[in-house]
């Protein structure tokens, strides 16, 4: 028998039959490809023997029923099928549609549909009836087409509100679930934010213009933003809930009112439209806050008030709708505002913060260069080369050498928690190195070459290149090939010269005075050796200047060093470094000529250095990186040629230089230094001017410092009397000049003798250390001495005092600065001007 | 050895030793100025001759064409000055009294 | 540069002659002159008298004791002079070598 008006079929047959004619239908082959042919295998044939082996079981045919409830189906292939899809309308094909069926397919939804148990279904039909006319089929077919539209109809309706629930139901999870992720993005960027500001990276700006601050700013500024919104949400919410009480009393007021039902037909639209509406445009309002009941509520109240009589209907819709569709744009832009950022956050974190710092290592030192290559890596690797060819050595770090320092330190984990502070502190070495390798760089192209800033003022044009100075002569210099020693820096020019031939012999002569003068400086030279000059030329002082900016800039640059910057001292350098310091230093101290002998000239070379501006200028920059014997032997000199030099090379950068050696002198040293000024020097000429005075003052106030035991070295009783026979000798000098020591005294001197008491303005202040030294000079005396003090000075002091008190004065101020004068050095002698009775 | 003429040994040393002192410039255009040299840090400048001065004062000879040529002079000072090596004509250190 | 020197005046004399015993390349008569009176003639006309301290290839010239000379008077006078190099026209010199 046959159902589907074949007759017997095999499914070998079915199979052929399917692969000859398919392709214009979905054909499904399942399983064909590792089809291990085992069905081609099956014995169809000989099942006579069938009924005897398994017993009669009545007619079996091929229809087996697999679902119990379901009539037979062969389990033939889908292509099959569909292709008599019509034709086997007439059987119950309910279980091929069914979930269960591993056949099943979906036909408008209808899979559910097709569960319920139908009455009338025509596969019964067909069964009861047998083989019928092909109208009867057409006819059922429309039958059940039309009862199936109408379920579907239905069914939709249905549906649709359950789709609707479900519907809502998804988005209040995926909202929840979108407001958790922000939730969760927004902690993560607070968190971010905290840490940043923890460890807030290298940068250049202050944190309040970093790009990342204002970027945090923003975000606070969102988030501000965010919360604002949903309170507004809230009180929108709240607002809504009132009027949807208020609403619902007036709704049973309207239904006891009107008893005319509203017309049915216009209701479902009404309805409709809303459920579709609601469906299609109503979004949750808030987030945070349980969404669905509201939702529902929402429906509820909307389904409430179709009670209501249309115009207030309509006015509450409209209301209702409008509130809703102002929560909904909000609530738009609020999600447009969370997905830009969650957008723009895509990136976080990408870039560990050592990544970062080595891109901002790579920025600053490409900022800091000079070197238009110093980013060209080849550029880099093949100076070293070149450099390393012309055996500048492999230690010349002037090759940015990224690896070495913890530039790309990515493979290597560093130890310990102090990595972020590593990190910076390598940065900080790397930017030094480079800033001093760009100068080191420099240097040596000023060296090379001493046009390599051609241009560098500007681009230059063909014709004032033209201008630049050319060389026209071949000059050969001959007697000293570039020996130039005022040239030091620089290649010299070649260049004729009349004092080419003198200079070599001369420095040979030099070097012999040199010898001599060093034995004399010792002590034993005979006053034979000794070789008289000349007092050094302006321009040979010049020379020696310049020579010694040279060497004092070399100095200075090699104390600036950074690979000397471990420790600005010499102990920490190293051996080449220290020598090469010395070396300089050592250079510095030939040139000032302090070893020259006293007599060599007058005034002696080293004065005269400090006779020109430059000279004075330079003193204290020199002076600087002399130790303290040497500093002590400068010292003596100047001492010692005290009366040579101009006062204002003195107070301008001598007394600076010295300053610091005489306030750490020992007793000795300060007891020969006095005795100096003392020996062929006219002490009172030197007492006479300021500096000589102030230097006087300096050097008592140091003993009596040491006199009450503040130092380090406690001086022995036996230099105490070594000093005391010097101070004696000095107040014995002094004494005949006391009042004379004053500038108002010697100026008053040459004033008419009718008008003793003119004022001169701020002649007291020109006065004051006069009084300074006296005081101190008062401070060592004996009684003896003070008595001598007293006469000498009365006359002066009684001046000054009667002055004060009688008002012989312009002003107030300078009546007080009288009377402290007078009372500086009285005080000193254990009196006060207050005693003093006229 | 001539004192007058030691340390002299190539003409740009007369401008090296005259750093940090005032020098006289003579200039093409009639222009004259003194000023206080300073070229220390850029001593490759001086192959070109250009020059910085501070505290400078110019001097400006205008000749005024016409019947009888008069020469007005016009002065100015400026603080700071920059001097384009290629407009100097002569150089003049300080002139000392020995 | 560009503007033609004036006429030599009359007071300056004219360039000397190599002189004999030289072999006469212009190095050799530099080399001669230095520390010798001299006269270097500018473009623009203007002579400086004094003393070569010395020269370079770039013809850079110090002078020492030097006068300015304008069409033949005595318009400044310096104790050392540096005259850039482009500006000079010729160097003579002004006493025997």
């Amino acid at each position: 028998m046959s159902f589907f008006g074949f007759e017997e079929r095999t499914l070998e047959r079915e199979k052929n039959r399917r692969v000859e004619q398919d392709e214009d239908l979905a054909v499904y082959t399942w399983g064909e490809e590792s089809y291990d042919g085992l069905g081609d295998a099956l014995q169809e044939e000989h099942d006579e023997l069938n009924d005897e082996t398994f017993g009669d079981v009545g007619k079996v045919g091929k229809d087996f029923d697999f679902a119990s409830a379901n009539p037979a189906v062969q389990p033939i292939s889908k292509s099959f099928f569909l292709k008599n899809l019509l034709a086997a309308q007439a059987i119950s094909l309910e279980s091929i549609w069914d979930d269960r069926s591993p056949f099943s397919m979906r036909l408008n939804g209808s899979g559910r549909s097709s569960l319920q148990p139908r009455g009338d279904s025509p596969a019964q039909h067909r069964q009861q009836s047998g083989i019928r006319t092909l109208q009867e089929i057409e006819s059922e077919m429309q039958a059940l087409l039309r009862e199936r539209q109408q379920q579907l109809l239905q069914q939709k309706q249905r549906e649709e509100e359950e789709f609707l629930r479900q519907e809502e139901e998804r988005e209040f999870q995926r909202q929840r679930l979108l407001y958790q992720q922000e939730q969760a993005q927004i902690q993560r960027q607070q968190q971010l934010h905290a840490h940043q500001h923890r460890t807030p990276p290298p940068r250049m700006l202050p944190v309040s213009q970093s790009p990342r601050f204002m970027e945090h700013q923003q975000r606070q500024i969102l988030l501000l933003q965010q919360q604002q919104e949903q309170q507004q949400l809230l009180r929108l919410q709240q607002l809504q809930e009132q009027l949807r009480v208020e609403e619902l009393e007036r709704q049973l007021r309207s239904q006891h009112i009107s008893t005319i039902p509203p017309d049915p037909d216009m209701e479902a639209l009404q309805h409709q439209q809303l459920q579709h509406q609601l469906r299609h445009r109503s979004l949750p309002l808030e987030d945070g806050l349980p969404y669905l009941p509201h939702k529902l509520a929402q429906a509820e109240f909307l389904r409430d008030m179709q009670g209501l009589p249309q115009a207030d209907q309509e006015a509450l819709r409209v209301e209702a709708m409008r509130k809703i569709l102002e929560a909904e744009k909000m609530e738009e832009k609020r999600r447009r505002k969370a997905a830009k950022i969650a957008h723009m956050s895509r990136y976080n974190d990408l870039m560990t913060q050592s990544d970062k710092d080595f891109i901002t290592r790579i920025q600053v030192s490409q900022l800091v260069s000079q070197d238009p290559y110093a980013d060209d890596f080849y550029a880099q690797v093949y100076g070293a080369i070149v450099r390393s060819r012309m055996g500048l050595g492999a230690d010349d770090e002037r090759v940015l050498k990224f690896g070495a320092s913890g530039g790309v330190a990515l493979g290597a984990p560093s130890k310990g928690g102090n990595r972020r502070p590593n990190a910076m502190q390598r940065m900080q070495q790397q930017v030094e190195r480079i800033v001093s390798n760009a100068r080191k760089r420099e240097e040596e192209k000023g060296l090379h070459s001493l046009h390599s800033l051609q241009g560098a003022l500007g681009k230059t044009s063909g014709r004032s290149y033209k201008a630049a100075p050319r060389q026209l002569l071949q000059v050969d210099s001959g007697a000293a090939p570039s020996a130039s020693p005022t040239l030091s820096h620089a290649q010299p020019h070649a260049h004729i010269s009349k004092s080419d031939s003198i200079s070599n012999s001369h420095s040979d002569a030099a070097a012999t005075h040199a010898a001599r003068l060093g034995r004399e400086t010792l002590g034993n030279g005979s006053s034979e050796d000794l070789v008289r000059m000349e007092p050094l030329t302006q321009r040979e002082i010049l020379v020696t200047l310049e020579n010694m900016y040279d060497l004092v800039l070399n100095v200075e640059q090699l104390r600036r060093d950074p690979a000397s910057s471990r420790g600005r001292r010499r102990v920490f350098w190293s051996n080449g470094e220290s020598n090469e310091f010395d070396r300089l230093v050592d250079q510095m101290w030939s040139h000032l000529k302090v070893m020259l002998p006293l007599a060599t000239s007058t005034p002696h070379p080293f004065i005269s250095l400090l006779s020109a501006a430059k000279g004075k200028k330079i003193l204290p920059r020199v002076t600087r990186h002399f130790d303290q014997q040497r500093m002590n032997t400068l010292l003596t000199l100047l001492i010692a040629c005290f009366s040579q030099l101009d006062t204002q090379a003195f107070l301008s950068s001598v007394l600076q230089s010295i300053l610091p050696i005489i306030v750490k002198g020992n007793l000795r040293l300060v007891c020969g230094l006095v005795g100096l000024l003392m020996h062929g020097q006219d002490i009172v000429a030197i007492a006479k001017s300021r500096p000589g005075l102030a230097l006087l003052t300096l050097f008592l106030t140091r003993v009596e410092v040491m006199r009450q035991g503040e130092v380090d070295e406690i001086p022995t009783q036996e230099d105490f009397a070594q000093w005391q026979l010097m101070f004696d000798h000095l107040f014995q000098l002094l004494t005949p000049e006391f009042p004379l020591l004053f500038p108002s005294t010697r100026m008053a001197a040459h004033l008419p003798r009718d008008q003793p008491h003119i004022n001169i303005p701020g002649i007291d202040s020109l006065d004051q250390p006069v009084w300074q030294f006296l005081a101190a000079l008062a401070v060592q005396a004996s009684s003896t001495q003070h008595q001598i003090l007293v006469s000498s000075l009365r006359e002066k002091v009684l001046d000054n005092v009667l002055s004060a008190k009688k008002g012989w004065v312009v002003d107030e101020e300078e009546r007080t600065t009288k009377l402290a004068n007078v009372d500086l050095f009285l005080h000193a002698l254990g009196l006060d001007s207050s005693q003093i009775t006229m | 050895m001539d004192p007058s003429s030691s340390g002299i040994q190539e003409p740009f040393d007369l401008i090296r030793l005259s750093l940090s002192e005032r020098v006289f410039v003579k200039l093409r255009g009639d222009r004259e100025m003194t000023g206080i040299l300073h070229v220390r840090a850029l001593k490759h400048m001086m192959g070109h001759m250009n020059l910085i001065l501070s505290d400078v004062e110019e001097t400006i000879m205008i000749v005024n064409e016409g019947e009888q040529a008069t020469v007005s002079v016009a002065k100015r000072k400026m603080g700071m000055l920059f001097v384009r090596g290629d407009g100097v004509i002569l150089v003049s250190p300080p002139s000392r009294t020995q | 540069m560009d503007e033609s020197p004036p006429p030599p005046d009359n007071q300056s004399p004219p360039p000397p002659l190599p002189p004999t015993g030289h072999t006469g390349s212009p190095t050799d008569f530099l080399k001669g002159v230095v520390g010798k009176k001299v006269i270097v003639r500018l473009n623009s006309g203007v002579d400086y008298r004094g003393v070569l301290s010395c020269l370079d290839g770039y013809m850079n010239i110090a002078l020492e004791q030097t006068e300015e000379h304008v069409e033949g008077k005595i318009t400044n006078r310096y104790g050392d002079a540096f005259i850039r190099g482009n500006n000079v026209l010729y160097i003579s010199a002004a006493e025997e070598l």
